[in-house]
């Protein structure tokens, strides 16, 4: 049997260091599918908000929004209400794609959908999910919580992971593509959620707050702290009122904890699902390979799936051309075909050398090079572009 | 004067891929070769800078490797210790505050502890100085991080001013956006010729000059490729009537018109642009780095 990433999974998660054109990829994967038939959605979490520009969208929020796509021409629609049911508000559209049904057999293009999330927004909606209001009001009002979405280390992550979900199991899509921020090491988004539940867990507070705090009212004072040799030092590096902040900010998440620790069992379910997938994207760069066969071996190590190696912008090599055909140019035309030659030999046998590298890490997992397109080619173009080398392989 | 001249403290960054720690081992190289006492920093990297010269490994702390050139490869946990022991000044009570694992877990959550330690150590190192009265580097340059960790990073000390109340971190805050403000602070872009890469750097741009306060010195457009064929010539009958050779002028055009289309972009900023070669190398190395170095070193109005 054989398994593609595009026909079987539901769910991809495509991860890599940065610059490799990730976004990119993730919705061309996307894209394919939903013109293969099945109602498709990728997500970027991206910080450089690239996936709108990819789209040739300008604005495109943390709701998933409906690209309407008209040969290499891609609108935007926002779906009225999608926080209650972006589906239902779908079927008119569904319906008129499957009267654009190929003559071929071809099943009829599926929507495809592109949200970017905003890691803030989400994080609000989380918490407003597990708390109870007057919980939810002091949350909001820490201080630590309101910087929390872009300087809590892996945050960005674990919400990601935690949308994933969300998309998955509330929603129908077929497929659901996730890009992830830029990681040198894939642990960083594996283990976004571990981390996460570590903060959480009322142990922290439990020993190195609680024993100092006036028990069984909010409004902390942390006055007895000078008795306490932890606080104390700490105090002298962040000042006695950012930890009296920081403590109230953890008991009050603390109580979350529960909700959090099942939601984490949840993720790591989907995560290891055998309809899940990730899909490492990389460049053909010595310094990358490295990276790549740290990528794999974590993955394995970790017993989840990957799907497919991407080598993006690989140039590939040049066909020979006789001398007989640069005899028949004029000379100085000949000449500066040479120099061409030379510049675009030179890119293809660097490409080659660190391509070799990546294949031999591959062993058994499909390797996928994916050619430098013309760069002169709007986003769109090369988006499509993209999507029919996927549509064209299994 | 040039672009790059006066700057003490550069941050060299833009998207990834760029050709950002090539670029960095460059300057370092150069300014070590002017003589000037040169500190080559990475941040919590996987330490691929120094194979790149032929040496083992940046130490945790600045160590000479070759005449007038310093490494660092700045770690968090060496940081924190050193940054807490300043503090402190009695390793037993950093070891009992600091080595126990709930304070360990604390401190990731601290908002950007990492960051502020790292950073700290790199501004501290800016403005050290030797018993003599002269600092003790004279240029420091920075392997940052890519664009959007790079911006948070930086950011730090605002995020901090913003978010702690007065106290010890808030004054550290003070004292390291000062430093970054500093005339003689500055970033240096690396940008690529295609269209994601060039808005990358323009939204960088916009970032470090808005949110940090930061002075960007030049950009500097990697792997530009200069035009080779005329427009006529690439109708010429000789060539059209040949798809392969036509093909290739095509290729070799495309890259041409988007470098320029690239260029005139980032132009539109008043930092000056500056044009790098595409410098072949499969296996980057001394010699390429060198290379590297000597192209920048001819470029009117950079270094």
């Amino acid at each position: 049997m054989s398994v593609g990433p595009l026909s079987s999974m539901e769910v991809l998660i495509c991860v890599g260091p940065g610059g490799v054109g990730k976004t990119t990829l993730s919705a061309a994967l996307a894209l394919a599918a939903a013109t293969r038939g099945r109602k498709s959605l990728v997500c970027t979490i991206d910080p450089a908000k690239r996936l709108a520009q990819a789209l040739g969208l300008q604005r495109l929020g943390n709701q998933e929004a409906r690209c309407c796509l008209q040969q290499h021409k891609l609108e935007i629609q926002a779906a009225p209400n999608p926080q209650e049911n972006p589906c239902a508000e779908n079927k008119g559209a569904e319906n008129k794609d499957a009267q654009n049904k190929d003559a071929g057999g071809q099943p009829p293009m599926a929507s495809f959908w592109a949200m970017m999330l905003d890691t803030k927004h989400a994080w609000d909606e989380l918490i407003s999910t597990h708390a109870t209001p007057s919980q939810k009001t002091r949350i909001f009002n820490n201080r630590f919580y309101q910087s929390l979405s872009n300087s809590l280390a892996g945050s960005q992550e674990y919400i990601a992971i935690e949308k994933l979900w969300e998309l998955k199991m509330r929603r129908d899509y077929g497929l659901v593509v996730l890009d992830t921020p830029p990681i040198a090491n894939v642990l960083d988004f594996l283990d976004a959620p571990s981390h996460l539940l570590g903060f959480l867990d009322t142990e922290i507070s439990k020993h190195l707050f609680l024993p100092m705090l006036s028990a069984g009212r909010w409004g902390f004072r942390l006055w007895k702290a000078s008795n306490n040799l932890f606080l104390k030092t700490l105090s002298r590096f962040t000042g006695i009122q950012t930890l009296e902040q920081l403590s109230e900010f953890l008991l009050s998440m603390g109580q979350l904890y529960e909700g959090f620790r099942t939601r984490a069992r949840q993720t790591q379910n989907l995560l290891e699902a055998p309809s899940t997938a990730f899909v490492v994207v990389t460049t053909p760069h010595p310094e990358r390979v490295s990276e790549v066969e740290h990528f794999l071996e974590t993955l394995e190590k970790r017993k989840l799936q990957t799907a497919a190696v991407l080598v993006n912008q690989t140039h590939l090599p040049l066909e020979p051309h006789s001398r007989e055909a640069l005899r028949a140019l004029p000379k100085t035309l000949a000449k500066k075909i040479k120099l061409a030659h030379q510049t675009l030999r030179q890119q293809a046998d660097e490409d080659a050398y660190a391509l070799q590298k990546i294949q031999t890490l591959c062993h058994n997992i499909p390797l996928k090079i994916i050619p430098a397109l013309d760069s002169s080619h709007s986003e769109l173009k090369r988006l499509w572009q993209l999507s029919l080398i996927f549509q064209n392989s299994p | 004067m040039t672009a790059l001249s006066l700057k003490r403290l550069l941050f060299i960054s833009g998207k990834g891929g760029t050709g950002k720690s090539s670029v960095s081992t460059a300057l370092a190289l150069y300014s070590a070769s002017l003589k000037a006492k040169t500190l080559l920093v990475e941040l919590n990297a996987p330490n691929r800078l120094a194979p790149l010269l032929g040496h083992s490994s940046s130490p945790a702390e600045p160590k000479l490797v070759e005449p007038h050139l310093w490494m660092v490869n700045l770690q968090f946990q060496s940081a924190l210790k050193e940054y807490a022991l300043m503090v402190l000044k009695y390793e037993p009570i950093y070891r009992t505050v600091f080595e126990n694992r709930w304070t360990q877990r604390l401190l990731r959550f601290i908002p950007s502890i990492q960051e502020l330690v790292l950073l700290g150590k790199l501004l501290h190192h800016a403005r050290e100085k030797t018993p003599h009265g002269q600092y003790r580097f004279d240029k420091i340059i920075v392997d940052a991080p890519a664009t959007g960790h790079v911006t948070r990073l930086l950011s730090i000390p605002s995020l901090l001013l913003r978010t702690v109340p007065p106290g010890a971190l808030a004054d550290d805050a003070q004292w390291m956006n000062a430093s970054l403000q500093a005339p003689t602070t500055a970033a240096l872009l690396v940008s690529l010729p295609s269209e994601m890469a060039v808005q990358e750097t323009l939204e960088l741009h916009h970032a470090l000059s808005t949110e940090v306060h930061m002075n960007v010195a030049a950009m500097l457009l990697n792997r530009f490729v200069p035009p080779l064929f005329e427009e006529s010539e690439l109708c010429h009958p000789a060539l059209t009537s040949q798809a392969q050779l036509l093909q290739l002028a095509q290729q070799q055009h495309a890259l041409a018109t988007a470098s320029k289309a690239a260029f005139a972009r980032l132009s539109q900023l008043p930092t000056p642009t500056f044009k790098l070669p595409h410098i072949p190398f499969a296996r980057p190395t001394r010699q390429a780095i060198l290379t590297l170095a000597e192209h920048m070193r001819e470029m009117e109005g950079l270094l």
